[in-house]
């Protein structure tokens, strides 16, 4: 569109004489996202976004993006008329049906101001009190007071019209009303309307500005106006005003006021007249409705059906085909005595430029070739043409052409004078020639030179003469050459241009970078090293010591101070880049294209254009752009980067999307981002937004800042913190869940292993004693019944006898292996069961001995369980302790005692016979009884008072 | 003349057992099998004798489950269990499915034919282990059961003068009444705690846990 609409308007003003150049505006419309093109308000915020009310939407824009807002998004209505911050940074909405406001990231409605619900509010203010005022289009000005309080002042109070197109307040107080009839001034609670008859030159009043002075400036529908001390003077046509009918007013950060108008944008110069600015300068279109200038100071200008344009400043001039040049490809640049510019054209010969408008010579007047290389103006004043096929110059107005006999080399690159008068012009096939005004000297690869394609030649303060060529750069000193390529330090051998600066360095320019001379090689500086792009087609100084690096993508300004210097940070200060971004006609620039003229002014030489740049307008981008984390993107969620939050396992895929608000340049921010823990170091990249596809769970903290196009990083660093929560078999609470489970399996198996092992003894000792009990058991009960059945048959007593003893022997030990299996099985027990079969045992072996047999039992709690051994060993220290009373006591009376007491048992077998039999006879009993006694860790005490006493005590645990 | 039936699965035991009651005059012995399976078929076509005696592990059929069929076909069949071993869970487990008595088998042949004796005239034997065992099966029944098959007090008291480590002769002088009227009533227990296993077995069965 930017590019479009300047042909279409010079197709239409091609008879002009007087050209127009072309002014670095910027234009945003729809094709680039706008919502409208009409553009009734425009401002920006604290946070640096660019709001733009339109015909048909609201819109927020970052420099590159634009947000649009409906009444989806919860606008009264979408036709936007005005736009105001207040100071608590709400964003005031006035539209055709009243007011809403921006607030966080939401739209708002505020039921106070209802009343303006079917009114079109065409202006906002805040005045000192914090009060807001509206003004409409036909219904006066409203005041919302702190307590929401509305009052509506018209011209029933006094006001001069309903019509309130802008309200401002000055230092004492005043608030100024911009009406359609007339200026009203609310002073002290008193309303005063100044109109015509005061000396204004329209009452139709647009728009209404305060410079530092104090002075009001006025734009009527009939000129710029400004009141000082009511005295007004007007400025009109008279001063070179294109259009009277003034829309808008801003002053720039120079204080020099700007005037937007129905037919463009117009600027008070100091001399108090006008330099204006139409579509055929750049404009996308001449009916200004609304400005403002951002924090960078820049300005914006909304118009009426070519969205909004922003105008960087005056710095650039561009020329092009559309401007009169007979082509874009402009190769050379020079200037004559007369200050005209010169300007070498590849296919369209030479255009001279006398600041009003061109002159052409082309083939058509003569000239040799229209593929203009180089033009040289020399010590003469003299202008010589480097063509690709001849060469030729201009003696003032006569045309001399050097032919092809008097000087046979065709390709002229480059034209140099050097201080003894010698010429150096460098051809692209056959080496340098040395011409001393009479002969020809062919310099070439076989006289020593690098290479035959040379493309220029200076001469060093020394008086040796550098040329570039594709083979590296050599120097002729005394007649002597030496040769420089990469071996001596040249970033790459195609040499463009070669330079000597200030301070008498020697510079070179080739396509891989740029390089200096230190005396003895060259110290190349490539992309590594910073410089933002590798082929450089030409390298010059300017007046302020900058060099100028003429690239594929811009012009690099080079500040060899910065790039020098000890602090490191102010190494990427070094490297400006200016692009069409910052008004430049082309980002590809031509070789060796550049020239500076006797004002300073640099020539930039493009493939599509000329550029005229004043390096003293131009400031680059002064101010630093902060970074705004838009938002968080969690595997598809979106968060708020405004607080902390949490994200689960699972939702590790991270996107964070920023924007670092810069207009200037939008493109040529540079971001540098690290995410603690997973970044080692800062990351740099130009995209506006980072992804992290799967972050380990943990706290993270993305720090991230910005730098524009001067290198100015951002005051401070944006952080965002947010935690990636770990998945729950990764928390304490289930590490140690686990810990104690597996501990728990562990001892489990342990406790198994160990049980089942103490059970496979069990089991084997029971069955060991079954099997004995059921095989023996069963063959002794049959030798016993055998003897039974014997004895029942007539046999002699001593017979008799001897088989009563073997049946005896044998039901004895079956009684043992009996007691030996019932003492071991595991299902016997219990208290009870252990007193049960004493008693058995007692009434079998006592009973038909007629003892008296008291038990005491009382204290025992017949279902506690035994252990195993315990009640083995009870069992036969008892059954040992019973068998010797039946065969050694001889009293009549047998008391049996179990108790326990704190886990403490207490056995007693009291009997009260007093044979001193007992006592002897007990002695391998005894010691059984003890060897039983301490295998469950209990003491035998053996009493012979009062008959005879043995008691056991120990623990049952 | 008492008939006596023999389930023992050792040839020489019963084949010993049986020759001696036979060679007694009031006793004959002529059916000692090896199974209950055997036995019932005998009990299926033959004079029903009126004591058996009943080995518990047996080859097939156990002893406890032989002893449970047949007091539930014959009721009026006398059954004495012999054990090798001297073990009141088993013994109580056949005395609740039928068990008139127990025999350890190593008993001398004289004794058991004297326990013979005993239970045809009506006693039973009844240790201390046995008898503990019975005060604590009908304490757990209590709650649930009609009075008829609760012991009575007389039966209660000589339980627990068993339990105490009586004598039958101790008991009787105890309460002034018989060593016969303690058998007697010991006899009835056993009863009482068959009536309570079958019902027991019922409940089990209707409930279809067996």
């Amino acid at each position: 569109m930017r590019k479009i609409i300047p042909y279409l308007v010079l197709a239409l003003c091609f008879s002009e004489v007087l050209i127009a150049q072309q002014y670095p505006f910027r234009t945003y419309s729809i094709e680039d996202g706008l919502s409208e093109s009409v553009v009734h308000a425009v401002i920006q915020d604290r946070e640096g976004y660019l709001w733009l009310g339109t015909g048909f939407g609201l819109n927020r824009f970052d420099g590159i993006e634009f947000e649009n807002y409906f009444d989806d998004q919860g606008l009264n209505n979408t036709k936007i008329q005005s736009l105001y911050e207040d100071s608590k940074g709400r964003i005031w909405i006035g539209s055709q049906a009243g007011v809403n406001y921006w607030e966080s990231d939401s739209i708002y409605y505020k039921p106070e101001l209802s009343e303006l619900d079917n009114m079109v509010v065409i202006s906002i203010f805040e005045d000192s009190r914090g009060d807001l005022w509206f003004g409409t289009d036909g219904n006066g000005v409203w005041l919302l007071a702190e307590d929401d309080e509305l009052f509506q002042y018209s011209t029933s109070q006094g006001m001069s019209n309903n019509r309130v197109r802008k309200i401002l307040e000055d230092d004492e107080g005043t608030i100024w009303f911009a009406t359609r009839g007339g200026l009203t001034q609310l002073k002290n609670g008193n309303i005063r309307t100044y109109t015509t008859e005061d000396g204004l030159p329209e009452n139709r009043i647009r728009d209404i500005v305060l410079d530092e002075e104090g002075v009001l400036w006025i734009g009527t529908r009939e000129g710029l106006s400004s009141m000082q001390n009511d005295t007004i003077f007007t400025y009109g046509e008279d001063r070179g005003l294109l259009n009277v009918r003034i829309q808008t007013l801003i002053f720039d950060n120079d204080n020099r006021l700007w005037l937007g108008t129905e037919g463009g944008v117009s600027l008070l110069q100091e001399d108090g007249t006008f330099k204006n600015f139409t579509i055929a300068n750049g404009l996308s279109n001449n009916i200004i409705y609304s400005t403002t200038k951002d924090q960078e100071g820049n300005l914006w200008f909304g118009t009426f059906g070519g969205g909004v344009n922003l105008f960087m400043g005056d710095y650039f001039e561009n020329y092009t085909v559309a401007e009169g040049l007979m082509n874009d490809v402009v190769t050379s640049i020079t200037q004559d005595k007369d200050d005209n510019i010169w300007i070498g054209t590849y296919g369209g010969g030479i255009s001279k430029y006398n600041w009003e408008g061109f002159t052409t010579h082309t083939m058509n007047q003569g000239l040799l070739d229209d593929k203009v290389f180089n033009l040289f103006t020399d010590s003469k004043e003299r202008i010589w043409v480097g063509m690709r096929n001849g060469m030729a110059r201009f003696d003032g107005e006569k045309l001399k052409i050097f032919s092809e006999e008097e000087f046979p080399y065709r390709k002229i690159r480059q034209i140099f004078e050097d201080s003894r008068g010698d010429f150096w012009i460098s051809t692209y096939d056959d080496g340098m020639v040395r011409y001393d005004g009479n002969r020809f000297e062919l310099i070439n690869i076989e006289s020593g030179l690098a290479d035959n394609t040379v493309l220029g030649a200076v001469e060093g303060k020394d008086g040796s003469i550098w040329i570039a060529t594709y083979g590296g750069v050599s120097n002729i000193k005394d007649g002597e050459i030496t040769n420089y390529t990469l071996q001596e330090g040249l970033p790459n051998t195609a040499v463009m241009t070669v330079l000597i600066d200030d301070a008498g360095v020697v510079w070179a320019s080739t396509f891989g970078g740029i390089a200096w001379f230190d005396g003895q090689r060259f110290q190349s500086i490539t992309t590594e090293d910073g410089l933002p792009n590798r082929v450089c087609y030409f390298i010059t100084q300017s007046d302020d010591g900058s060099y100028w690096i003429g690239t594929n993508n811009g012009v690099v300004k080079f500040d060899a101070d910065k790039y020098f210097s000890e602090d490191p940070s102010l190494k990427d200060e070094a490297f400006q880049v200016i692009t069409r971004e910052q008004g430049l006609v082309s980002d590809e620039m031509n070789l060796g294209a550049v020239f500076e003229d006797n004002e300073g002014h640099l020539w930039f030489g493009t493939v599509e254009g000329v550029s005229h740049f004043d390096p003293a307008k131009y400031k680059g981008n002064p101010v630093s752009p902060e970074v705004k984390i838009d938002q968080i993107v969690a595997s598809g969620r979106s968060y708020s980067f405004r607080k902390e939050f949490r994200l689960s396992y699972d939702q590790n895929f991270v996107e964070i999307n920023y924007s670092g608000i810069n207009f200037t340049a939008p493109n040529q921010v540079v971001y540098e981002y690290k995410m603690e823990g997973v970044d080692p170091v800062w990351q740099r990249t130009i995209e506006r937004s980072v992804r992290y596809p799967s972050l380990p769970s943990g706290e993270y903290v993305f720090k991230i800042h910005a730098r524009n196009t001067n290198g100015a990083w951002s005051d401070e660093i944006t952080t965002t913190t947010f935690i990636v929560k770990p998945p729950y078999w990764m928390q304490w609470w289930f590490l140690l869940l686990v810990l104690i489970v597996v501990l728990s399996i562990i001892l489990l198996f342990y406790n198994y292993y160990r049980v089942t092992k103490l059970v496979d003894i069990e089991r084997i000792r029971v069955r060991i004693a079954s099997d004995l009990h059921d095989d023996v058991g069963a063959s002794l009960t049959e030798i016993a019944l055998q003897s039974d059945f014997l004895q029942a048959s007539n046999v002699d007593s001593e017979f008799r006898k001897s088989l009563t003893q073997i049946g005896m022997q044998c039901r004895k030990i079956v009684t043992s292996l009996d007691d030996i299996v019932w003492s071991i099985d595991a299902r016997n027990d219990t208290v009870g069961d252990l007193t049960d079969r004493m008693q058995d045992y007692i009434i079998n072996v006592l009973g038909p001995r007629n003892f008296q047999v008291e038990y005491d039992f009382e204290d025992l709690k017949m279902g506690n369980k035994l252990a195993v051994p315990l009640k083995e060993n009870l069992y036969l220290i008892f059954k040992e302790a019973v068998n010797n009373i039946s065969k050694y006591s001889n009293g009549d009376e047998v008391n049996i005692k179990m108790s326990v007491e704190n886990g403490v048992f207490e056995f007693r077998i009291h009997d009260n016979g007093t044979s001193n039999n007992g006592v002897k006879k007990t002695g391998h009993g005894l010691r059984n009884m003890e060897m039983r006694a301490k295998r469950i860790g209990a003491s035998v005490d053996v009493n012979t008072e009062n008959g005879f006493t043995i008691t056991v005590t120990g623990k049952l645990n | 003349m008492a008939v006596i039936g023999i389930v023992e699965d050792n040839v020489k035991i019963r084949d010993l057992i049986q020759r001696y009651l036979d060679m007694q005059e009031e006793m004959e012995c002529p059916v000692a099998v090896d199974s209950v399976e055997e036995m019932l078929e005998f009990l299926q076509d033959h004079a029903k004798p009126d004591v058996i005696l009943m080995d518990i592990q047996l080859p097939g059929m156990s002893g406890i489950k032989g002893m449970e069929i047949i007091k539930a076909k014959y009721p009026e069949v006398d059954i004495i269990m012999l054990t090798v071993y001297h073990d009141s869970h088993k013994i109580f487990d056949s005395l609740k499915a039928g068990a008139s008595g127990y025999l350890l088998k190593h008993t001398s042949l004289p004794e058991i034919k004297q326990s013979i004796e005993d239970l045809l005239k009506g006693g039973a034997p009844m240790s201390p282990q046995i008898a503990r065992k019975v005060i604590t099966h009908f304490n757990d029944q209590a709650p649930q059961k009609n009075p008829d098959s609760m012991l009575t007090d007389r039966e209660q008291d000589i339980v627990n003068g068993l339990v105490d480590g009586l004598s039958y002769k101790m008991i009787a002088d105890r309460f002034d009444i018989s060593i016969d009227t303690v058998r007697a009533h010991i006899r009835n227990i056993y009863k009482k705690l068959h009536v309570n296993s079958k019902a027991e077995v019922i409940a089990k069965s209707l409930r279809g846990e067996i």
